[in-house]
């Protein structure tokens, strides 16, 4: 920025900072001509000059709001407190706050769900490991086999963040929970050579670019599993599945089926199907009267997957899904909208209260 | 992509296959891809007939309307007919004439065009201008064939007729919809020939290609010369460019099979030559293109050039929208500039018209990854792009131009090769499809059951892939049109499907008997939420995004907080930098809703820029953030400060999961925003929200682990806070090394009796935890040795609030395990402590 510029910011500021500190309304600073002026300017700059004398009008802006909510918080100053004492002064037990009744509390209904769902997998062999909510490139996609460019890359629609990660790529709001599977094969290829497999579930917040609805959202979760051993077939993945629904479900006689699918980082890849839990397969609105209900997709773990751990896929294979836990809590409840999880609403919370609605 | 059964079944040159749709649908379902629809022709053209027109009379006095007496073999049992067993219908068509061969729909017959609609149009007898008409006559556009309406559907007149439209043109037909995505990695099954082979194959039947379906099926032209193409693309961005002109066309209508055909693939028929390579398209997979050879040549000349854009080139489309193209886009030009957009769309100059005498055909591949980037970039998703972009085999390409030339050649038998056939290609096409070797231990071991490898052998050659047996393992040779074969699990997968994973034996897999590793972080996060649920608090679930009015209420700087560069909204366009400012969000309408007060918390992750953790990556620090917050009317019943309301919470749920860690906490008081107690980013941040003199960063082993306390005029009046609000903000993992711990305040039962005494302590400008220090110091000092003791403060008093005098109330409780405690030396020790 040229010193005229400079010089004018300065003077403006020095005027504005006279002008505060006598002002009945603080706030008029931020309405005043000078500042005004000084924005008006920005347009009428050449293109080079415009950011950094913008950027300077932002930061003093900036800078007085600041003031204004400093003075504001004086204003309103309370006294203050003991802050290290475990109750008011001259409050008598009777009058201080308590904790409010048990029966008003409520766990969210989706960490529930996903406690239970990784007990289960506990009691069948799996560790747990939480994904993360801001992930790479690499881990979202390039150790999971979708290369640069990939059309299989458009089937997830990713947030991508301003801010670049050290590839210069832009860091990524995972779409899926499989953005966890490179890591947990690197930090348990070990237990392979011991002749132990890896089994782990990965429970996590995910995020897409789409549209709300009352049937999409763009902040869901999802719990990945993955197996790996010697001599893993697709029938150890069906079966492992069926397992875990039987004892989510507690019931013997669900039955399961599969699709054939897509996925870049896993071949086979599987969709995956139950029957209806809820009416026995005789058709009901959970299963849109179909008896069945498409409820993951699946797979044996690609090999490039295996090698960008170096696991070698010749010696060892496995098998992944991955699930989503709201769909699996509204059929339970029947809850009619999906939005409902993040709204915050207590007339939603404490339907999980032990107190019911109140 | 839609695959018409009745195509499928034309498609084998060797055996018929057989099975009804039903079970085809299931097992396409089952091993090949998800449906998405069906759609059942014969169905929609049950009533429809193929009829004669008798007689045509103009309706005086009305518009274009003529009397027609039409024969249909009196096929039709519900309808009035004359002596001579005709029936009247009244037709609008301009073009009907007597002894035409044309197509009726019978009263109650519902006209196919509106089948599907909200509104399907049944027909009746009804009366036009005094004459009953039985039904109507149908145009194209009506029978759905085409979007021709500007005339009813005239057949040769040597078609027999009192027949089934239906049959007259292969539509006792089902179509199956199959979702795309299955096919991301199989570019052959994009056209219907991959398909119905994978039918065949499901069905444990051989496929057998049809005859033009070869790889050295060279279109032959006895022409040289006339045309000229060259690629200057490298890293084979275009690996095969074949083209050829073809003159003495004449455009016209295609023939209504073809029309129909394109129709139920969901492409709209356009003329003869467009509809030819559409059709191409639609069995094989691969798009092909005709210029106007008129358009396109360069004196007697045609030279095309397959290159990059150059910058800033402009290119009008097909559809008539011009775009701008950058070097990314591959185009196809000639010497005066871009004719087309390389695999995604034509230029508009070049287009095919009525009077197009000669063309260019171009049958190509090219490099997907472009495709997709210059279908991005521009915003065009046609069936071309759609193929193009999942890599289409450049291996098939002469047997489709040949295909192509056959069609022509049917559709306009005028039509002539006017120039060689260019095949321009790259060295490295011979690299695609090489072997692949099939460890037979591997494949049994995916599949978990043995299989014998003539029947692995048998099930890959029904979908035509050949293999042969070499000592323990399978050499299959991937043909030419599969691009998705490259190491031995693509070809189990195809084996594994072929059988039906279904069918495959399920069994669990061997596990330990030693119990998986626990997940610490994991197991607390849980204990926290039942503690607080049990305490009366709410979970909830919050957005990791919030906007930037949050942030900046919340006092957070919006430059410190990563932000998405493709947000849904505003309001989801950065990461939350502490949990607090979301349940802040949610407080206002809850008490709106009329809840007067609660207590909300959630657990989860804050980002700030330039605070990283492992990988380099962003630290993802594991916060629990709770509020409570109380109306005006609830609140007025309690004495004291919010900020103790938020205290009791911590101070609960620290006894009740970290117990050892109540001697190692420390709140650092806040008393300008300037200068705060710690100088961890994170809690710095975080702290932002609070007010001063009314909140403390929580410290833990000397370590800020943090903040407490109520929320500062600006926050609350954004969001709306009632007065009696305060919260908290805890770093997770904290408690995580203090749970279980044994330094419990347990203390072994004693036969002795306990001695309970009040101590009240006046404390000069010392803060409670002064306090309490030097009395625990003293107690320990003055205690005797076998005598254990525990503090209770029960009370504060202040005189005045002036006062810098407190006097602190503290209720002690001693005990010996040896003897029985005397009074007066209780009263001694608490005479030394004032």
């Amino acid at each position: 920025m040229n010193q005229e510029l400079d010089n004018m910011v300065a003077s403006v500021r020095e005027q504005l900072l006279k002008q505060f500190a006598s002002a009945e309304d603080k706030t008029t600073v931020l309405r005043s001509n000078e500042l005004r002026t000084l924005y008006a300017r920005i347009a009428q700059l050449p293109n080079d000059q415009r950011a950094p004398f913008g950027n300077a009008v932002n930061k003093l802006k900036a800078e007085l709001s600041d003031l204004i909510r400093q003075h504001n918080e004086q204003e309103s100053a309370l006294p203050a407190i003991d802050v290290s004492a475990p109750f008011a002064l001259n409050s008598d037990k009777a009058h201080r706050p308590k904790l409010l009744s048990a029966d008003l509390g409520s766990v969210h209904p989706l960490s529930e769900e996903i406690s239970k769902i990784c007990d289960i997998f506990y009691g069948m062999g799996f560790s747990m490991v939480e994904s993360r909510e801001i992930d790479d490139d690499w881990h979202m996609f390039g150790s999971l086999n979708f290369p640069e460019g990939h059309p299989a890359r458009d089937d997830y629609d990713t947030f991508m963040t301003k801010q670049l990660d050290k590839d210069n790529k832009p860091l990524i709001a995972p779409a899926h929970t499989s953005s966890m599977q490179h890591r947990v094969l690197l930090k348990n290829k070990h237990l392979l050579d011991k002749g132990q497999p890896i089994a782990t579930i990965i429970p996590g917040r995910t995020f897409r670019n789409e549209d709300v609805d009352p049937r999409h959202e763009h902040t869901f979760n999802q719990i990945e599993g993955i197996y790996v051993n010697s001599q893993v077939n697709i029938g150890n993945l069906i079966a492992t599945l069926k397992t875990f629904l039987e004892s989510y479900f507690n019931s013997s006689n669900i039955e399961v089926k599969t699709q054939p699918f897509y996925f870049p980082f896993t071949e086979p890849s599987l969709e995956f199907s139950l029957s209806c839990p809820f009416c026995n397969k005789q058709g009901c609105s959970v299963c849109s009267q179909s008896g069945w209900i498409e409820l993951l997709g699946c797979g044996m773990i690609h090999p490039q997957v295996l090698r960008a751990a170096k696991i070698d896929p010749i010696k060892f294979q496995g098998f992944a899904w991955g699930v989503g836990v709201e769909r699996l809590v509204m059929m339970k409840y029947g809850i009619e909208d999906i939005r409902h999880f993040e709204s915050g609403k207590l007339s939603f919370l404490r339907q999980f209260s032990a107190g019911g609605y109140l | 992509m839609k695959a018409s059964l009745s195509l499928m079944r034309s498609l084998s040159s060797g055996n018929q296959f057989h099975a009804d749709a039903s079970e085809v649908i299931e097992r396409i379902g089952a091993q090949i891809g998800a449906i998405e629809d069906t759609i059942n022709l014969a169905d929609i053209y049950k009533d429809a007939l193929v009829v004669k027109v008798i007689s045509s009379t103009p309706i005086p006095n009305s518009n274009h309307l003529s009397l027609c007496m039409i024969d249909d073999m009196k096929v039709n049992k519900d309808v009035e007919r004359n002596s001579e067993g005709l029936v009247q219908v009244v037709c609008g068509a301009p073009n009907v004439k007597s002894g035409q061969i044309v197509v009726w729909l019978p009263p109650g017959s519902v006209v196919p065009s509106s089948q599907g609609s909200p509104e399907p149009f049944t027909l009746t007898s009804r009366k036009i201008m005094d004459n009953i008409s039985n039904g109507m006559l149908a145009s194209a556009s009506e029978l759905a064939i085409s979007n021709d309406h500007n005339g009813i559907v005239v057949f040769p007149d040597d078609t027999k007729y009192g027949t089934k439209f239906a049959d007259a043109l292969d539509l006792n037909d089902i179509v199956i919809d199959i979702e795309n995505k299955m096919f991301t990695h199989r570019p052959d099954l994009f056209g219907q020939l991959g398909i119905a082979r994978e039918v065949y194959a499901v069905f444990n039947q051989p496929f057998k290609s049809p005859d033009w379906y070869r790889a050295d099926n060279y279109l032959k032209s006895g022409v040289s010369g006339g045309l000229s193409v060259d690629n200057q693309l490298v890293n084979n961005a275009c690996p095969r460019f074949m083209a050829v002109a073809i003159g003495n066309i004449k455009v016209k209508e295609s023939p209504l099979w073809l029309q129909s055909y394109l129709s139920r693939s969901g492409v709209r028929p356009v003329n003869n030559i467009v509809d030819v390579t559409n059709y191409v398209m639609i069995v094989s997979g691969q798009p092909l293109h005709a210029y106007d050879l008129n358009k396109v040549k360069t004196g007697d000349k045609v030279e095309l050039v397959v290159r990059d854009s150059l910058e800033n080139e402009k290119l009008v489309l097909l559809d008539g929208s011009e775009i701008k193209l950058s070097p990314k886009d591959i185009v196809i030009a000639n010497r005066d500039g871009v004719i087309g957009l390389g695999g995604v769309m034509g230029g508009q100059y070049s287009e095919v018209s009525s009077d197009t005498s000669a063309i260019v055909l171009e049958c190509a591949s090219f490099d997907m990854y472009r495709i997709r980037h210059s279908s991005m970039a521009h915003g065009i998703f046609s069936e071309a792009v759609t193929r193009f972009n999942k890599g289409q085999s450049p291996l098939q390409n002469p047997a489709v131009m040949s295909f192509a030339y056959d069609l022509l050649k049917q559709v306009c038998p005028e039509a002539e090769l006017i120039s060689e056939v260019v095949d321009s290609k790259s060295d490295s096409l011979a690299e695609f499809n090489s072997s692949i070797s099939l460890d037979l231990t591997l494949l049994s071991s995916y599949l978990g059951l043995q299989l014998d490898p003539n029947e692995a052998m048998r099930l890959l050659n029904n979908a035509e892939i050949e293999s042969k047996l070499d000592g323990h393992s399978i050499t299959v040779k991937p043909p030419f049109w599969r691009t998705d074969l490259i190491e031995p699990v693509d070809v189990i997968e195809e084996i594994a499907r072929l059988i039906g994973f279904d069918r495959l034996p399920r069994t669990l897999p061997s596990r330990l008997v030693e119990p998986p590793e626990v997940n610490h972080l994991l197991k607390l996060k849980t204990a926290i939420r039942h503690t607080l649920a049990s305490s009366g608090a709410n979970e909830v679930f919050s957005y990791s995004f919030i906007d930037q009015m949050l942030l900046s209420s919340a006092g957070q700087d919006s430059s410190q907080s990563f932000s998405l560069s493709n947000a849904l909204s505003p309001e989801l366009s950065y990461y939350r930098q502490s949990i607090v400012p979301s349940l802040l969000s949610k407080v206002h309408l809850n008490h709106k809703a009329g809840y007067d007060q609660f207590c909300l918390f959630e657990i989860g992750k804050t980002h700030l820029v330039g605070v990283n953790g492992e990988d380099e990556l962003p630290l993802e620090a594991e916060h629990l953030g709770l509020v409570v917050s109380a109306m005006d009317k609830t609140a007025k019943s309690y004495k004291g400060e919010p900020y103790y309301f938020a205290r009791t919470y911590l101070d609960y749920l620290i006894k009740a999961l970290a117990p050892g860690l109540e001697d190692k906490i420390e709140f650092l008081p806040i008393n300008d925003m300037n200068t705060l107690p710690t100088n961890d980013a994170l809690w710095i941040a975080a702290a932002k929200t609070y007010r001063t003199g009314r909140s403390a960063v929580i410290s833990i082993n000397n370590t800020p682990s943090g903040v407490i306390g109520e929320f500062n005029t600006y926050v609350s009046s954004k969001l709306k806070l009632p007065a009696f609000s305060a919260g908290f903000e805890l770093d997770a993992g904290v408690l995580l090394d203090f749970t279980g711990q044994s330094d419990s305040k347990y203390i072994e039962l004693s036969r002795f009796p306990k001695v309970v005494a009040d101590l009240t302590l006046s404390a000069q400008n010392k803060t409670y935890s002064i306090v309490l220090q030097n009395l625990t110091k003293n107690l320990i000092e003055h205690v005797p040795k076998d005598v254990s003791f525990a503090i209770l403060p029960i009370d504060a008093y202040k005189s005045d609030k002036d006062s810098s005098d407190t006097n602190w109330t503290f209720r002690l409780r001693f005990e010996s395990k040896v003897r029985t405690l005397t009074d007066k030396e209780i009263s001694d020790v608490l005479a030394k402590l004032n």
